[in-house]
């Protein structure tokens, strides 16, 4: 139960790496690299998590090596947490920002496309001799 | 008692600022990402609250063995499914961010480049 619960856990953690890797090729700012940060060490946390939890199911190695895997694997996890928790925080007032920017320059260039249209189709007006 | 409060005022305090940020996201620009996100994190915030209060009033539920024990897995089985939701939504959220980011630029270029042409439009000297 517990090592699958592990495996889960990583398999989630894999999905955070490879979104905030996906947003680093959007606008790169401070907390979309905060993301990349937490989620990295998430990741190493993670799969430190499985492999302790392997070696405890089928190892017999020396309880003091298993235990230091062990908290190394947690404070890792634990750490990329809080950045990635950081970072989370930055990237939705960024994300909220943007979206309401996107919002306003769509009506801004329909109504420019709009008048744009109507001034060109508008015939200029002939001189009376 | 009051180290039991604090390991769940704690989970409940960073749910509930991730509930808000994801709120206030979702106000900007609503996609799949931030509904899963909305939903999750709002199940997580709920069960972290009955938490709470159940260890408040220390809640003790008698509605015998089994119920109480489906009761509890129940629970449970809806934190695990949320806590996926949430890891689901920040993946869907994140993987959106180029799209919306890149959409957001081009658009400015584009509403950029449309006022300088009406602004040369309306410089033009009128044919006499």
């Amino acid at each position: 139960m517990g090592i699958s619960l592990t495996i889960v856990f990583f398999c989630c953690t894999a999905l955070l790496f490879v979104g905030a890797m996906t947003a680093r090729k959007g606008t790169h700012f401070w907390a979309t690299r905060t993301l990349v940060a937490g989620s990295t060490l998430l990741l190493i946390g993670s799969a430190i998590l499985v492999i302790f939890g392997l070696l405890m199911t089928f190892q017999n190695l020396g309880r003091p090596f298993l235990l230091a895997m062990g908290i190394i694997g947690y404070l890792f996890a634990l750490l990329g947490f809080l950045v990635y928790l950081i970072g989370f925080f930055g990237f939705c007032a960024r994300w909220s920002a943007t979206g309401k920017r996107n919002a306003e320059l769509m009506e801004i260039t329909a109504a420019l496309s709009a008048a744009k249209q109507s001034q060109t189709q508008t015939p200029h007006p002939t001189p009376s001799s | 008692m009051i180290g039991r409060l604090i390991a769940l005022i704690i989970p409940l305090g960073i749910g509930l600022a991730a509930f808000l940020a994801v709120l206030l996201a979702h106000n900007g620009h609503p996609t799949k990402g931030t509904w899963t996100l909305l939903i999750s994190s709002g199940a997580y915030l709920l069960l972290a609250l009955l938490s709470l209060v159940a260890s408040f009033f220390d809640f003790q539920l008698s509605l015998g063995g089994d119920t109480t024990e489906n009761l509890i897995l129940g629970l449970l089985a809806i934190v695990g499914i949320s806590i996926v939701g949430i890891f689901v939504g920040a993946f869907l959220m994140t993987s959106h961010w180029r799209e919306l980011s890149l959409k957001t630029a081009d658009l400015e270029k584009l509403a950029t480049q449309l006022a300088t042409e009406r602004d040369e439009r309306e410089a033009q000297p009128h044919s006499s």
